[in-house]
């Protein structure tokens, strides 16, 4: 780290100098489809502005324990379920045990239907809290798969068309100046190099465009070994066992659909886009991960 | 085993996390017993397009089963739907009205369309809805289900019970006004509660939820037949789970955490299926014809092969058997793609 600004991903400077506690955290919130890896690359993120000095709190939506198990020490995890998150509102608020009655019976269900979203805004809500409680540089939030995120970050607008007044309006707002603000809220957009999780990607990048929260990074991860196979001949593939020729074939082929997709996402974007490779381990544990970062950050500081 | 439920199964349920190929998966083991010959549907609870793009059908599916074109060859029939939770809460509500004119009633509520879509347990009850009235087709042999990502996944194993407690609870009856003295007293209780809630969300938000309960007034009996129904189906021994993950540490801790809730439920899952397994395991590497790279790349293979065996081997011991599924190069998008996978799970390789 001999040139800070170097190694600290993009996402992290939106105004060109790190985040600090006492000017609330940075949160970022990391979003892709079912599969891709948002949790390896919430991780690395965690890693990369942990190797930046910064102080990280990571947050997980029903306690995914992998986060503790990926994330550096030094960086904090918090889980918020967002099953209970409301009635944990309700308890805030001071309606002590009959919340959680209220919550057994199914009822505080049917008035969160009633006001779509609550449950969403109500975990937003709690990761404001955490940004601003001024222990913290930057926020990650592992966010929830695609369709979920999108109607997620639409909660607050919707909400606030529903609720006319009381303390949920004023959280709405609140929540939505945090959202909005571009130097302390970004999303970053996962991806891995395949036709649908792009095509998924790119609606989602437009999705969150509309509801108005910048947009502050994107990766496209596992990326596969193929590129390897490039400018192999026939004639060297004519040695092998059939099995094994026609695998190469598919994996070179393979490499020219995902080149595709990858250049599809880049163009969508207007905006450079980190490449996270595959390791070849079915097992991925902190160390593999804080090599992931380095050689992520190197790159697009380069 | 797989081979064995596609015989002999009439519902099959698919359970795992996003993006583990389950959509795919279900509809293999659809289209592998309509090639025994059974007539077969498949449903898909996953908002997500993947099951009419996994078939082929471009105009993607409906609230109603649409028959999917197959080979001369295979003998069966195959079906395809997409739960919609508005179109089978509306069939619902019309099915067990208790009066003329209750169900328009209930539908014309503003809230009804919102919460077939976002009432947590609604989506997911409607799901429970929909298999069982397909299972009571004479049309079917075979129900084959795709469920949501397996955090939601539980959601639709538990749905009846989440009703009947529902329907059970005082707080229930009390907004009902249906409760008897004891409802009555709580009534007073709560009552200043309810008013404190309606100050937090706005009270027009808390007066509409009353006025869409009240609706129901008397409905509750056949839903809570039906819940108890339900119940039954998702434990009787025609009734089979299939776990499905890919063969990495990650996916098997969530599939076999998803197994323990289904145990605590009474469930046992039948079969696993680990899907997208590297298969160049036993490759020699090092040949001198190949250029470095490709040796490289030859070498990668072998050691994410052994490392996806070696994460099977020791994160699968409280698991269901295994089926391993190759991993193919593409998505799959026809019949014919299915096809591959359908003879990959009916001959299944077991670890």
């Amino acid at each position: 780290m001999s040139d800070g600004t170097h190694t600290v991903a993009p996402w992290l400077l939106p105004n060109g100098t790190l985040p600090t506690a006492e000017h609330g955290a940075r949160v970022l919130l990391v979003l892709g489809k079912g599969g891709v890896g948002r949790t390896t690359i919430t991780s690395l993120l965690a890693h990369g502005a942990h190797a930046a000095g910064l102080k990280v709190l990571v947050v997980a939506i029903d306690g995914k324990s992998s986060l503790h198990r990926l994330c550096p020490d030094g960086v904090d995890v918090k889980s918020v379920s967002a099953g209970s998150a409301l009635e944990d509102y309700l308890l805030d608020q001071g309606f002590g045990a009959f919340a959680r009655r209220l919550a057994q019976s199914g009822v505080i269900e049917v008035v969160g239907a009633a006001a779509p979203g609550i449950h969403d805004l109500v975990v937003l809500g709690k990761v404001k809290q955490f940004a601003n409680a001024g222990q913290h540089d930057v926020v990650i939030l592992d966010a929830p798969a695609t369709g979920h995120a999108t109607s997620m970050l639409s909660s607050v607008a919707g909400l606030l068309d529903i609720v006319e007044g009381g303390p949920i309006r004023e959280q709405a707002l609140d929540v939505e100046r945090l959202l909005m603000n571009a130097d302390r809220c970004g999303a970053v957009v996962v991806t891995t190099a395949e036709t649908t999780p792009v095509n998924e990607s790119i609606e989602l990048i437009s999705a969150i465009r509309e509801v108005g929260v910048a947009l502050a990074g994107a990766v496209v991860n596992a990326v596969e070994p193929d590129e390897l196979l490039t400018g192999l001949s026939a004639k060297e593939l004519s040695g092998l066992p059939s099995a094994v020729t026609d695998t190469i074939r598919a994996a070179i082929d393979r490499h020219e659909h995902s080149t595709a997709d990858i250049k599809r996402f880049v163009d969508a974007l207007e905006l450079g886009v980190t490449q996270v490779v595959k390791l070849p381990t079915a097992e991925l544990g902190r160390d593999h991960i804080s090599d992931l970062a380095v050689a992520a950050f190197e790159e697009s500081g380069s | 085993m797989i081979a064995g439920l596609i015989a002999d199964r009439s519902v099959v349920v698919c359970c795992g996390s996003g993006g583990v190929g389950k959509t795919t998966m279900a509809a293999s083991i659809g289209l592998a017993a309509a090639i025994q010959g059974r007539r077969v549907v498949v449903i898909t609870v996953d908002p997500a397009r993947r099951l009419g793009d996994a078939l082929g059908l471009d105009d993607g599916l409906g609230a109603d089963p649409a028959r999917v074109a197959l080979p001369d060859d295979v003998s069966g029939e195959l079906w395809a739907m997409m739960l919609d939770p508005a179109v089978e809460l509306e069939r619902v509500i019309r099915s067990t009205a208790v009066r003329p004119g209750q169900a328009d009633e209930a539908l014309a509520n503003p809230f009804t369309q919102s919460i077939a879509t976002s009432l947590g347990g609604t989506q997911e009850y409607m799901a429970t809805e929909a298999v069982y009235r397909l299972i009571s087709d004479e049309s079917f042999d075979l129900v084959v289900v795709d469920t949501p990502p397996s955090d939601k996944a539980m959601a639709v194993v538990e749905a009846p019970d989440v009703l009947v407690r529902f329907l059970d609870h005082q707080v229930f009856k009390l907004l009902m006004g249906t409760g008897g003295r004891a409802a009555r007293l709580l009534s007073a209780a709560t009552q200043p509660l309810l008013k404190a809630v309606g100050r937090v969300i706005g009270s027009n938000v808390l007066n509409d939820v009353v006025e869409f309960l009240r609706s129901f007034t008397g409905m509750e009996t056949s839903f809570r037949q039906r819940a108890i129904e339900v119940q039954k189906m998702w434990r009787d021994s025609s009734t089979a789970f299939v776990l499905v993950a890919t063969p990495t540490f990650e996916s098997l801790t969530e599939i076999s955490r998803f197994n323990d809730d289904l145990q605590s439920a009474g469930i046992s899952a039948t079969s696993l299926i680990a899907n997208g397994v590297t298969m160049l395991a036993d490759v020699e590497t090092e040949r001198a014809d190949l250029p470095a790279t490709a040796q490289e790349w030859l070498a990668w293979q072998a050691d994410r092969a052994a490392s996806e065996r070696s994460v099977l081997a020791t994160n699968s011991e409280h698991l269901p058997a295994v089926t391993v599924v190759g991993r193919l190069p593409h998505d799959v998008h026809d019949v014919a793609g299915l096809r591959v996978l359908a003879d990959q799970l009916s001959t299944g390789s077991t670890h």
